[in-house]
């Protein structure tokens, strides 16, 4: 005897869409574009985001002086890992304590090495802190508490590798790597934070130990990292730097953010515009192609009609066969979004010059969430045609026309 | 003996898959050695970065993925099927394990082996076990 | 059962106006056979529409089980259709895409707490003949087979009434016999039943026969009945 399951308005919708694979295949792949360009286009954007705000977070500095003329490279330090070594001309380290608002103010040091370490096959950025003033490092070290920053120990960024408690080389000079900082998308991943007066001593070997000298002018820093009072403003403390330290320039993690929203406004514009454009071709076309659905089906629909259906149910079934598609495009369009960019986001993340983390488990879900949204909704318009169709229709008559 | 249509289209996507698989770290996301970067001896021997045995392993796996869909599309029975399918699993999962647990990749994060052919063929590899467990459920 | 008072249908406008059904006048009681006869174009499955509320009458009023047509908006027609009338098409209409017993449940879809189910559909099926192919699709069976499928569908709500458009048109003699004794068996059942036909070999247990003509319905005389089978049913009598 038959087997045949329990027969629903859902069987029926899916024994419609099993009707035309191919064109049905056509409207899935149309759906899967436009939701995965829209998802695309948000993890891209949210990741750069959260990847900045932790990374400002860890840096935990309101504002980061450096000096005027390297200003581009320190961005880059920070944002990028594109190494550098610069010192202030002057040390304005003891001028930039002293403003008022300033609560604490940390000296550090950006040492670029050579290549050829046994970490990495390009080079690294050696960042110098004074532990007595620094409020980076001290905070992942509070977080950490069996992990102290002795002599010659370092603690290196999520892409240095390397096991703790495993040794690496500078200018010839041996660092013990003592800790791991968490991954934040941003250059300070290659980074390795050293104490500067472990810095000073690998330049004083290096002439004998080292490939090349390295030189670190005495009394000389490479930026100032400076923490405001409570209540005051940063843009306010910024100016009297900039007054009191000529040759400086300040940098906010709020500039920052402005820099690399540029920077990722080209790719997100294109993105979003691509979403756009394809869902402006896309609605006419899915149209259509509901409409021609429509057409084909006008002697089933005379058929449901007269056994008893109402013509509301004939538009639910049509726009359940709609968003059914819809729905089936966007997930899998999501899924293949993920699949790439996930897999791929260190490559993404280097080829467009971006700080970049997978975004938190709740916004991806909220961009999946829009992305689907936007589908259904744009399967939804192209069902209206057909449903606005049927509703001014006799569809008895119209078999009956088709029939003579 | 019957042809299964779908069969054979799993059998050709097989096939297609094993050659993906083998030109991925060669030409479509090449290893560093096709970059010209090599582990070089005290002897001054050039020999292949991690990158690029991995490399060699895929290449060996691909191949046998490729000879399983050629099985399948000769013989679709129901049993050939269902054992193509059971090792296909085992081949995907050869695919993910070589480049991250059995032989590795280069350790640096920049390199072009890391940021591509790992990925790639990570989900190269996904790719393959869905096939794989799709050939061994398959209702009739 | 069904009174149809002076209904009257007209398409077109002005000069190009057809008038498909002509001040017909037609009473139908429970448990009755008619029959209607007529050429291709005289207005027949114009007033099969009309009489199963899929096309509203210009002129005229029908009343289905006491409620005039005129009085209900679409989705209260499809109602009743749904609860009171079973359709079988000239062309069987059976959906392609899902199997004859899923055909059959079809109309299960539109009246929920109805009486039709699965088991139903599948003593329908063997009532005419064709449970053996209920997971068949609708593509791999004959024309005969297909007739079948719809009937059992028209029946699935145990409806009072059975609108049949020329059900035995596209089939040969002998599967036509074997139709018309289901229909024959279903009306000795109790199902009223109104069919079209271009057959006039079918007349003889109808218990009424008409001609309709240029959209006019005229009642032809009464033929020899079925031995056995024709009889008059008591309005009161219910008997589904």
């Amino acid at each position: 005897m038959s087997s045949a399951k329990n027969f629903s308005f859902f069987v029926l919708v899916a024994r419609n869409l099993q009707n035309r694979p191919y064109r049905n295949i056509a409207m899935v792949l149309s759906f899967a574009i436009i939701a995965g360009t829209l998802f695309s286009a948000q993890y891209l954007a949210g990741g750069a985001r959260q990847s900045l705000e932790t990374g400002m977070d860890m840096m935990g500095a309101d504002i980061l002086v450096v000096p005027d003329k390297y200003a581009a490279a320190s961005q880059a330090v920070i944002l990028t890992g594109e190494i550098s070594t610069f010192f202030f001309n002057d040390t304005g380290f003891e001028k930039i304590s002293q403003i008022p608002g300033v609560a604490k103010a940390s000296p550090e040091i950006y040492i670029a090495t050579l290549y050829g370490q046994a970490c990495c096959a390009g080079p690294v950025q050696i960042i110098a802190i004074d532990p007595g003033s620094d409020f980076t490092i001290a905070t992942w070290l509070k977080e950490n508490p069996g992990v102290t920053m002795g002599k010659d120990d370092i603690i290196v960024g999520s892409a240095i590798s390397g096991d703790i408690g495993s040794d690496l080389l500078f200018y010839g000079h041996t660092f013990h790597i003592v800790g791991r900082l968490a991954r934040t998308g941003m250059g300070l991943d290659m980074a390795v934070f050293t104490r500067i007066e472990d810095a000073y001593t690998m330049a004083n070997e290096s002439g004998v130990k080292a490939v090349r000298k390295l030189t670190i002018p005495p009394g000389m820093v490479s930026a100032v990292l400076v923490r405001v009072e409570p209540g005051t403003s940063p843009a306010g403390i910024s100016d009297e730097i900039k007054q009191r330290v000529p040759g400086t320039k300040t940098m906010t993690p709020n500039g920052l953010l402005s820099t690399i929203s540029g920077q990722l406004g080209a790719i997100t514009s294109l993105l979003y515009g691509s979403t756009i454009a394809v869902t402006l071709i896309s609605i006419p076309l899915l149209g259509s192609i509901s409409a021609m659905v429509a057409h084909e089906k006008k002697k089933e629909i005379a058929i449901l009609h007269a056994l008893g259906a109402t013509k509301s149910f004939i538009v639910r079934l049509m726009m359940a066969e709609s968003f059914s598609l819809a729905s089936l495009g966007a997930l899998t369009g999501i899924g293949i979004a993920v699949l790439i960019l996930v897999g791929f986001q260190d490559f993404i993340a280097f080829t467009l010059r971006i700080p970049f983390t997978i975004p938190s488990p709740l916004m991806i879900v909220a961009y999946a969430g829009s992305a689907l949204l936007l589908s259904i909704v744009i399967g939804g318009i192209a069902s209206l045609y057909p449903a606005y169709l049927i509703n001014h229709s006799e569809p008895y008559e119209t078999m009956r026309k088709g029939e003579s | 003996m019957s042809i299964d249509k779908t069969v054979n289209a799993y059998g050709a996507l097989l096939a297609l898959l094993g050659i993906i698989i083998i030109l991925t770290p060669w030409i479509i996301f090449p290893v560093c050695e096709m970059e010209g970067s090599y582990v070089i001896t005290s002897t001054g021997t050039k020999l292949p970065m991690t990158c690029g045995w991995t490399a060699r392993a895929e290449t060996g796996i691909g191949a046998l993925i490729v000879v399983a869909g050629g099985l399948l599309i000769a013989r679709s029975t129901r049993e050939t099927r269902q054992a193509v399918g059971v090792f296909t699993i085992a081949m995907g999962a050869l695919v993910i394990l070589f480049p991250t647990v059995l032989i590795g990749m280069c350790k640096v994060a920049t390199h072009p082996c890391r940021m591509t052919t790992l990925p790639a063929l990570e989900i190269l590899g996904v790719i393959v076990i869905i096939v794989g467990g799709y050939l061994v459920w398959k209702p009739e | 059962m069904i009174t149809v008072n002076s209904v009257t249908k007209t398409f077109g406008e002005g000069t190009s106006e057809i008038r498909a059904v002509d001040t017909v006048d037609l009473e139908v009681q429970p448990g009755e056979f008619i029959i209607i006869m007529g050429r291709s174009g005289s207005g027949k499955s114009t007033l099969l529409g009309m009489l199963a509320g899929l096309i509203r009458p210009t002129a005229g009023t029908i009343r289905i089980k006491g409620l005039d047509i005129n009085t209900l908006n679409d989705n209260q027609i499809a109602e009743l259709r749904s609860q009171e009338i079973g359709f079988v098409f000239q062309f069987s209409g059976l959906i392609p895409t899902v199997t004859a017993l899923e055909n059959v449940l079809i109309p299960t879809l539109f009246c929920p707490n109805g009486p039709g189910n699965r088991e139903t559909a599948l003593g329908l099926l063997k009532q005419v003949g064709v449970a053996d192919r209920a997971d068949a699709y609708p593509g791999t069976l004959s024309s005969g087979e297909m007739k079948r499928v719809a009937i059992a569908r028209a029946l699935i709500n145990k409806p009072s009434l059975l609108i049949a458009d020329e059900p035995t048109g596209d089939l040969d003699i002998a599967t036509e016999s074997e139709i018309m004794a289901l229909f024959r068996q279903l009306n000795s059942e109790g199902i009223t039943i109104i069919m079209v036909t271009h057959n006039p070999d079918l007349i003889p247990c109808a218990t009424r026969t008409y001609r309709m003509s240029q959209g006019r319905l005229k009642r032809e005389p009464d033929s020899p009945s079925c031995p056995g089978e024709q009889r008059t049913r008591d309005e009161n009598t219910d008997l589904r």
